[in-house]
C-alpha cells in the first residue's frame, strides 16, 4: 500500500513539475485564477451570509437550518459521487488489474482505490464547507478556530458517506444484473418516496417563522439525530453554543462510527474481487434499443444525417454507462425536495417582497442544478471521445459541426428541463406574469450560456489519455467550469432578484426602464460570453494533436 | 499521391521527424521502417493530420492537409497501432456511424458490413459492445471501417498486431487487392517480413531522417545484404 501511494505521489510530483517547467505561464495562471475564485467564492458566501443575518432573529434560525439541510445533501451527493468514482476507478480501470498481477495483498489494493477515489470525490466539497465555515466565522464573530473545528467534524462526516458509496458501489457490482438496476432503482426509490410521504408528508401549515424553524419537512428528516449525517451540524451548533459535552458527543460519535467504517473497507476485498471478475464473464448483447434510439433520430429529418449519427452514439454513449446517468439522480433528488416543501408553502399569505425573494431563490436553485449537470454532463463531453478522438479528427465532418452537434444535444436535454422547473416553480408561486416571463427569459439565457461555456472550456481542457471520464469533472477544467458557472448564477440572480427587491420595498422609481436596460446588457454579455468560449473551444479542439 | 516536403516535427527540445521528404506513387505500397523512436508512427500521424508539423508540408492527391483537410480526410484511410474504438457501441453500431459521417449509402454499409463480417468470420460479435471485444477483433473491425468507405489512400500504423495467422493472410490479400484497385498505400511496421512481402518501395528512417530508400531488391542490393534483416540492422545500428 505505501509504495503504491509513494509512486502516485512520485507521480503527481513529476506532473507538477513538469507543468511548472514546461508551462510555467499557464500554470501560474491557472494558479492565480484558482486564488481569485476562491476570493470570490469566499465573498459571495459572506454577503449571503450577510444578508441572512440581517434578517435577525429569523435569520439565526435559517442558518442553524442551512447547515443540516447542508449535510444532508452532501452526505448523499458524497456517496454517489463516491460510488461513481470507485466503479471507474476500481472496476473500469487498467491499472486495478495491474496491480491484481503484482503481488500485493487484494485489502491493499482495495483501501488504496478506496483512498484514490475518497480524494477525489471529496476535495471539492471540503474546500466548500471550509469556506463557508470561514466566512460564517467572520459573519456570526465567532472564533475563527471554528473552521478548523469544523474540518474535523468534516473528514468523518465524509468517511462515512463515502463508505455508503462503497457498499452500494460493491452490492450493485456484485450481485445485480445490470440490466435490472433500472427496476431496483424504481423500487428503492418508489419505497423512499412512500416512506416520506408516510412519515413526513402532512406539516402544519402555520407562519414563515414557525415553518421554517420546526414544520419543514425536508429539515425534520435532516434533522434525524440518530443519522450520522445531522451529527456535523448538531455538533458544531452545540460547539458554537458552548455546549462542549454535547459536542463532543456527536464529535467522538463521528470518528469513532469513521474508524469502524474504515476498519471493514478491505475486509470486503472477496466481494470486489468477485464482482471485478464478473465484469469479464459474460457478453453484453445489444439490440432491443437501438433501433428506438435510431427511430427517434431518424424523425429530426431537418438535421443532416451525420450529425444524428454522432447524436445517437452520444447517447447511446450516456445510455450504457451506468456512471454517467446514475448521477443525476443525485440531481433530481434535491429538486424533488426542494419541490415537495415549496408546495407547502401558504403563498397567499406571503407579502410581495417575500414572493420575489423566493422566486429568484427558486431561480437561483434551478440555475445551480443546470450549472451542476452542465459542469458534470457536458464539460466531459471532448474528454470522453478520450482515444476516439483520432475517429472525429479524421472524419471528413469539420469539427465545428460536431460542437453544433453537442450544443443542440445539450440543450435539448436542459432546457426543456429548466424551462418545466422555472414553469413549475412560477405557477406555484402564482407570480405576476412580468416575473414568469423574466425568470422564464433568465433561465432560458442562463442555460444556454452555461452549456456553450461548459463545452467551449471543455474543447479547451479536454485530455483525450484521461483513464475515466469523471477525472474530467473533477481536474482543474472541471472546477474551473463550476465556478464560472456558479459566479455568472450568483451575478444573473443578484442583479435581476436585487432590482426585483428594491421595487417590492419600494426604493426603486423607474424600475422597468431599468430592468429593459439590464436584461438588454446581460443578454448580450452572456451571448459575447457564450461565443468567445465556444470560438476558443472550437480553435483549441482543431489545434489539439493526437 | 502522397507527397511529404520537408517536414519537421519537433516536441520540446526533441526533432522526432527532421526534414522529411517523400514521394509516393498512385497504387504504389511503400513501407516505413524503423527502430523505436525512429519517427514512423509521428510521420503517418501528421500525414494523417492527427498532428500539426513544425515544418513543412504535406499533400495528398494534391490538397494540402492543413487548408483543405475535409477533402484530404474523404480520401484517406487510417489504421492506427491501437484500436481505439468507441466501446460502449457495437460493431454494428460503429460501423454504420463511420458509414454516416463518410456519407456511405445507408444499403451499401449494410452490404458491406454483412460481406466483411462473413469474411472475417465476426458475426457472432456484430452486437456485442467493443469493449468486449478482443485487440484483434476491435483491429478488425477499424480495417472493415476503412473498406466500408473505399479510401484512395491508406496509412497503417503496424498493420497485424494482435492478429491471428488466418486474418493476417486475409489482411495481407485484401491490401493487395486494394493496390490493383489503385489504392496507394503508406505503412509503418517493424515486422520486415510483411514490408518485404507487400512494399514496393521501402524507406528506413532513423532518428527522425530518412537515411535510404528504394525497392527491397534495390535496396539489398545496394547494401550488399542478403537479407532486409540484415540491411536493417546494418544501417539503423551504424547510425
Amino acid at each position: 500500500m505505501r509504495e503504491i501511494v509513494f509512486f502516485r505521489l512520485i507521480s503527481f510530483k513529476n506532473n507538477l513539475l513538469y507543468l511548472i517547467k514546461h508551462r510555467a505561464a499557464k500554470t501560474w495562471g491557472a494558479g492565480i485564477f484558482s486564488l481569485f475564485t476562491v476570493g470570490g467564492l469566499y465573498f459571495g458566501l459572506w454577503e449571503g451570509l450577510q444578508f441572512i443575518t440581517s434578517l435577525g432573529g429569523l435569520g439565526v434560525v435559517i442558518i442553524k437550518k442551512i447547515l443540516f439541510i447542508l449535510f444532508f445533501i452532501l452526505f448523499f451527493m458524497i456517496a454517489i459521487s463516491f460510488g461513481v468514482l470507485f466503479y471507474g476507478m476500481g472496476f473500469k480501470n487498467k491499472e486495478t488489474a495491474y496491480l491484481i498481477s503484482l503481488p500485493i495483498e487484494r485489502e491493499k489494493i482495495l483501501s488504496y482505490k478506496f483512498g484514490e477515489a475518497f480524494l477525489f470525490s471529496t476535495w471539492i466539497p471540503s474546500l466548500g464547507l471550509i469556506l463557508f465555515f470561514l466566512s460564517y466565522a467572520f459573519v456570526a464573530r465567532v472564533s475563527l478556530i471554528f473552521p478548523l473545528v469544523a474540518s474535523f467534524y468534516i473528514i468523518p462526516f465524509f468517511i462515512i458517506a463515502s463508505f455508503l458509496g462503497y457498499l452500494t458501489t460493491l452490492f450493485l457490482a456484485r450481485f445485480i444484473n445490470k440490466g435490472k438496476i433500472l427496476l431496483w432503482l424504481g423500487l428503492f426509490c418508489g419505497l423512499v418516496a412512500f416512506l416520506y410521504f408516510l412519515y413526513f408528508g402532512n406539516p402544519h401549515r402555520g407562519g414563515l417563522l414557525f415553518f421554517l424553524s420546526e414544520e419543514v419537512v425536508f429539515f425534520k428528516v435532516a434533522k434525524l439525530w440518530y443519522l450520522p449525517y445531522s451529527w456535523p451540524a448538531y455538533g458544531l451548533i452545540h460547539w458554537e453554543d458552548k455546549a462542549w459535552g454535547k459536542s463532543l458527543l456527536y464529535f467522538l460519535n463521528l470518528w469513532s462510527l469513521a474508524f469502524l467504517v474504515l476498519s471493514f473497507v478491505p475486509s470486503l476485498q472477496r466481494i470486489f474481487i468477485d464482482s471485478y471478475f464478473l465484469q469479464f464473464s459474460y457478453l453484453h448483447k445489444k439490440k432491443s434499443y437501438l433501433s428506438f434510439v435510431e427511430k427517434v433520430f431518424s424523425k429530426i429529418n431537418f438535421l443532416p444525417n451525420y450529425l444524428r449519427s454522432f447524436m445517437v452514439k452520444d447517447v447511446k454513449f450516456f445510455v450504457r454507462e451506468p456512471a454517467f446517468w446514475l448521477q443525476l439522480i443525485v440531481f433530481f433528488g434535491i429538486l424533488f425536495f426542494y419541490f415537495t416543501n415549496l408546495r407547502k408553502f401558504s403563498y397567499h399569505r406571503l407579502e410581495d417582497v417575500w414572493k420575489s425573494l423566493l422566486t429568484f431563490l427558486n431561480t437561483f436553485s434551478i440555475l445551480c442544478v443546470v450549472s451542476a449537470m452542465s459542469v458534470r454532463f457536458v464539460f466531459p463531453q471532448w474528454s470522453l471521445e478520450g482515444r476516439n478522438y483520432w475517429i472525429l479528427k479524421l472524419s471528413p465532418i469539420p469539427l465545428g459541426k460536431v460542437f453544433l452537434e453537442k450544443i443542440i444535444l445539450s440543450l435539448g436535454v436542459f432546457l426543456p428541463i429548466s424551462i418545466f422547473l422555472i414553469s413549475l416553480s412560477n405557477l406555484m408561486l402564482k407570480i405576476e406574469f412580468l416575473f414568469f416571463f423574466l425568470t422564464l427569459v433568465i433561465v432560458i439565457i442562463s442555460t444556454f450560456t452555461m452549456v456553450t461555456i461548459s463545452l467551449g472550456l471543455g474543447a479547451i481542457f479536454a485530455n483525450f489519455k484521461q483513464r475515466y471520464y469523471l477525472q474530467a469533472v473533477e481536474s482543474f477544467g472541471g472546477f474551473v467550469v463550476l465556478m464560472l458557472n456558479l459566479g455568472y448564477v450568483f451575478f444573473t440572480v443578484f442583479l435581476f432578484g436585487g432590482l426585483s427587491h428594491f421595487y417590492f420595498l419600494n426604493k426603486l422609481s423607474n424600475f422597468l426602464p431599468l430592468l429593459k436596460r439590464s436584461l438588454i446588457l446581460w443578454m448580450i454579455a452572456s451571448l459575447v460570453f457564450s461565443l468567445a468560449a465556444t470560438l476558443l473551444g472550437m480553435k483549441k479542439i482543431a489545434e489539439k494533436e493526437y | 499521391m502522397i507527397i511529404v516536403e520537408n517536414l519537421s516535427k519537433k516536441f520540446g527540445t526533441l526533432l522526432a521527424v527532421k526534414d522529411l521528404n517523400l514521394h509516393i506513387k498512385k497504387g504504389e505500397f511503400y513501407s516505413l521502417l524503423g527502430p523505436n523512436g525512429a519517427g514512423k508512427t509521428t510521420t503517418v500521424k501528421i500525414i494523417a493530420g492527427l498532428m500539426r508539423p513544425t515544418q513543412g508540408r504535406v499533400l495528398i492527391n494534391g490538397y494540402d492537409i492543413e487548408k483543405e483537410y475535409i477533402k484530404v480526410k474523404q480520401i484517406l484511410g487510417f489504421i492506427p497501432d491501437n484500436p481505439f474504438l468507441y466501446e460502449n457501441l457495437t460493431p454494428y453500431e460503429f460501423l454504420r456511424f463511420i458509414g454516416d459521417i463518410f456519407g456511405v449509402d445507408k444499403d451499401k454499409v449494410l452490404k458491406s458490413i454483412d460481406y466483411y463480417f462473413e469474411m472475417f468470420n465476426l458475426r457472432e460479435y456484430k452486437d456485442v459492445l467493443i469493449k468486449e471485444l478482443s485487440h484483434g477483433t476491435k483491429q478488425k473491425i477499424v480495417y472493415i471501417s476503412n473498406f466500408l468507405h473505399s479510401p484512395l489512400v491508406y496509412l497503417i500504423d503496424e498493420p497485424l498486431v494482435g492478429l491471428d495467422p488466418f486474418s493476417i493472410h486475409l489482411l495481407k490479400k485484401l491490401l493487395k487487392e486494394e493496390i490493383k484497385k489503385g489504392r496507394t498505400i503508406l505503412m509503418c511496421t517493424h515486422i520486415l517480413s510483411i514490408a518485404e512481402e507487400l512494399s514496393d518501395r521501402i524507406g528506413i528512417l532513423s532518428e527522425g531522417e530518412l537515411i535510404t530508400q528504394g525497392s527491397p531488391c534495390f535496396l539489398k542490393e545496394k547494401e550488399c545484404s542478403e537479407t532486409l534483416e540484415k540491411l536493417f540492422l546494418k544501417l539503423t545500428q551504424s547510425e
